[in-house]
């Protein structure tokens, strides 16, 4: 027993040292472990010789090693983890004389152990007069030890505050067992199992190692549960197998071989069953709080493929990993960049928001922060007064989308590895998702925006056009009122003019010449008004047609009754080949005959006197096409695209050979009404031999 | 003069009703003038014409409601609306109220005028 003690805390003791030779924790440690070892092996020998000056060496010894192992725990606890409770600097002082002082007592002098005495298998000793030191000062560093052991865990929190109590465990156990197995036991005259004692250190032992170097690296109720799974399932197989040899051995004495190989298949078959069996009972004992990690990361992913709502996948994942994970709270804190999000609160206060002050300090990590783990003050201040035990950084590619922040968990404990990785596992995925989920909102918001300015341009033009369109009557109708008065003093004018010409018998030529120039000027404004009236309505699209089927012959005939007078002035033949030929075209009746009268009077006003003027048809399968020819002066090639623009009158010879006036609009407006309909004019001519006017009509 | 040349001019333009009052005179019509709408109903109630001229922009009754309780009143009225606004669309409904012509001022001079005057009479 006292071998393996031995090896156990001497394997704990080196394994510590060995991770950090350099750290004054692990130094102390592996010395308490030395004084802790020496004490056992000495007691060892203290039972084991009986040559009285050996024993006494020995016993001597064992009270020297013993000396300094309440003022090592001290010196440990007062260093480990952190140096967190200063207490008075002359009790270090006190402390470390006094314990090298009965040290010294115990091994060099008789005033601790005075005497040993073998007496078969049981040893007396006689006391020195300084043993109430010993025992003073070895119970004083114990109580320095554990003030300060439960001052530190009184201030302290998280792992460290576990770290902590393991110890205070580790303690409370060697204390029990000790006093257990030397005190009531002996008290109860059973010395059997005195010598156990020493077995009550490994629990001191384990348990301060496992607080020194724990570093997430297990989860200690996990190991408990799976040390009683197993146990538990080896003794059954165990007691299974021995049962059953035992009570059919008399019958199979012959098979045994065999029944053996059967027994081994049957227990190799159920084995797995039985395990995960047993797990499960030990888990729901040790473990409440356990999860399946693939689970729940399954279950987490489902959440973030079933929706690309920004707030329902913060939400709903959220409240999945604190559910399954029984975290107390948490929060999902967007990053803020040109739009800045809500942030998603499930457990935390509303006001719950981070300082700015720490979202810059978080903006250049990268990896998960645990709180337990934080060496920086500053940052642990920060997490403690935002209630935060875990952050992890959300981050997609290089873009930032924020921080997961999660509270406590339910049962007070550490995060444990396990947990860790499932956030690390889980974080990225969620950046990805938020991202997509957020790019989705911006476009949603982009097309929200969009429409809403697309409807209201689309208002702005119908007000435009509205506005337009009030306008545009408004001009017509002023047109229409400008051109009506216009007209009215004109008509005055013309007619007062055509009385006098008309009805005074006595005029002189000089007079009635100037009359007539006046009667003309009359006329040629009151043609311009209309023309321009004519123009903007074709300019305005306000012209209707009112197609009919008629007969080509009938309107020249009318319109050759309206020039007729003007041509027989000028002395001027008109000739008209259609007559008593059958056209029948559909077009609107009064558009056609003012396309005629204005090319005809235009023939007129530039043919000499005594000239001809040529009316002729032809028609093909669709269009019937009309040509007024005269025998005037012509124009040059080059001028004939002039003629049909606006004002596009020719100034050349033209105008002197004729006085006739003319605004240039009548080829134009001819033009315009011509394409109405769907026909074409052209113009051809040499200068000196005449022009042709050809247009097309539609045949019904 | 007998009744048979008697006309009614309606028209609210002094000049226009002087002028071609004038015109008719000269011609041998006797001419009555009435200033406004309302007027003119009233003449052309009371007397009998073998042509009525009528303006459409009048005072009080405007030309084509004239020409509607004219014509309603009896149909065998002669009506020529003589104006100086130029429309299709107004010229469409002078026909379809009755109207017997519509002359546009503009384009007719007193020489014209009393041709077609000539046609609706005869």
């Amino acid at each position: 027993m006292t071998v393996i003690t031995t090896i156990i805390n001497l394997f704990l003791g080196f394994f510590v040292y060995l991770r950090n030779p350099k750290g004054y924790a692990n130094q102390l440690f592996a010395l308490l472990v030395t004084s802790l070892v020496a004490w056992v092996v000495t007691l060892f020998f203290y039972y084991r010789i009986s040559d009285p000056r050996a024993l006494l060496f020995i016993g001597r010894m064992n009270f020297a090693v013993a000396a300094p192992l309440t003022y090592f725990f001290y010196r440990f606890i007062s260093v480990f983890p952190k140096v967190t409770v200063r207490p008075p600097k002359f009790i270090f002082y006190l402390s470390s004389l006094l314990t090298l002082g009965i040290t010294m007592l115990s091994m060099f002098t008789p005033f601790i152990d005075k005497k040993e005495t073998a007496l078969g298998a049981e040893r007396v000793m006689v006391y020195g007069e300084l043993w109430p030191l010993w025992v003073i000062v070895f119970l004083a560093n114990l109580v320095i030890a554990l003030v300060i052991l439960i001052l530190k865990i009184r201030r302290s929190k998280g792992i460290i505050r576990t770290q902590l109590l393991y110890l205070l465990y580790g303690f409370c156990l060697l204390f029990t067992f000790g006093i257990f197995t030397n005190l009531i036991l002996p008290s109860i005259n059973n010395f059997s199992i005195q010598q156990l004692g020493p077995l009550s250190t490994v629990f001191f032992v384990g348990f301060t190692t496992y607080a020194i170097i724990r570093h997430r690296l297990l989860d200690i109720r996990l190991i408990v549960a799976r040390s009683v799974t197993y146990t538990i399932l080896m003794s059954g197989i165990v007691l299974t197998y021995i049962l059953a040899i035992y009570s059919l051995s008399s019958y199979i004495s012959n098979y045994q071989f065999e029944f053996s190989v059967f027994l081994t298949i049957g227990i190799a078959l159920t084995f797995q069953y039985v395990r995960e069996w047993i797990n499960n009972i030990t888990d729901n004992l040790f473990f409440r709080t356990n999860y399946n990690s693939h689970i729940l990361l399954a279950e987490l992913t489902a959440i973030l493929a079933k929706t690309i709502r920004l707030d329902e996948m913060a939400h709903s994942s959220l409240e999945e990993m604190l559910s399954v994970m029984h975290i107390s709270k948490g929060a999902i804190y967007f990053h803020e960049d040109k739009r800045s999000y809500p942030s998603v609160l499930v457990g935390y206060n509303k006001e719950y928001v981070f300082g700015k002050e720490y979202l810059n300090t978080l903006h250049g990590r990268s990896s998960i922060i645990v709180y337990d783990e934080v060496e920086d003050d500053a940052e642990k201040k920060m997490m403690r007064k935002y209630d935060a035990s875990i952050i992890m950084p959300l981050i997609s590619g290089e873009n930032r989308q924020g921080i997961l922040v999660l509270g406590e968990k339910n049962s007070g404990e550490v995060y444990s590895e396990r947990d860790i990785e499932v956030i690390q596992i889980f974080g990225p995925e969620l950046s990805v998702a938020l991202a997509n989920a957020k790019s989705y909102e911006e476009i949603k918001k982009f097309n929200e925006t969009l429409q809403a300015k697309v409807e209201d341009a689309t208002r702005e033009l119908k007000n435009a056009n509205e506005h337009l369109k009030e306008l545009d009557k408004l001009k017509d109708e002023f047109i229409a009122i400008a051109s009506h008065e216009l007209r009215t003093p004109m008509t005055v004018i013309r007619g007062n003019l055509w009385i006098v010409l008309e009805e005074s018998k006595n005029l002189d030529n000089e007079s009635k010449e100037r009359l007539e120039t006046s009667l003309g000027s009359a006329e040629h404004l009151i043609t311009l008004v209309t023309q321009i009236l004519d123009v903007s309505a074709i300019e305005g699209n306000k012209i209707k047609l009112s197609p009919k089927k008629i007969d080509l012959e009938d309107t020249v005939r009318e319109v050759e009754n309206e020039v007729g007078q003007l041509a027989s002035q000028k002395n001027i033949v008109i000739t008209n080949t259609i007559d008593g030929k059958k056209y029948e075209v559909f077009v609107d009746p009064d558009k056609l005959k003012q396309v005629f009268v204005n090319l005809i009077s235009n023939a007129i006003k530039f043919t000499k006197e005594g000239g001809t003027i040529t009316i002729g048809a032809v028609k093909d399968s669709k269009f019937v096409t009309v040509l007024v020819s005269d025998t005037g002066q012509g124009i040059s090639k080059e001028n004939l695209p002039k003629l049909f623009t606006k004002f596009g009158k020719i100034e050349t010879s033209l105008n002197k050979v004729s006085n006739a006036p003319g605004a240039g609009l009548g080829l134009y407006i001819c033009k315009k009404l011509i394409e109405l309909w769907g026909g074409k004019i052209n113009a051809d001519s040499k200068v000196g031999n005449g022009m042709t006017f050809s247009f097309t009509i539609p045949m019904p | 003069m007998d009744n048979a040349k008697k006309i009614l001019l309606i028209e609210d333009d002094l000049d226009t009703r002087n002028l071609y009052s004038d015109v008719l005179k000269t011609k041998g019509y006797e001419v009555d003038i009435a200033s406004d709408g309302e007027e003119g109903l009233a003449k052309a109630r009371a007397g009998r014409y073998v042509l009525i001229l009528l303006d459409i922009m009048l005072p009080r009754i405007d030309g084509l409601q004239v020409l509607s309780i004219l014509k309603k009143e009896d149909s065998q009225r002669r009506v020529a609306i003589f104006t100086n606004l130029s429309s299709s669309d107004l010229s469409e409904e002078a026909k379809k109220n009755g109207a017997d012509e519509f002359i546009l001022k503009s384009d007719t001079d007193p020489g014209k005028l009393l041709e077609i005057m000539k046609s609706l009479i005869e």
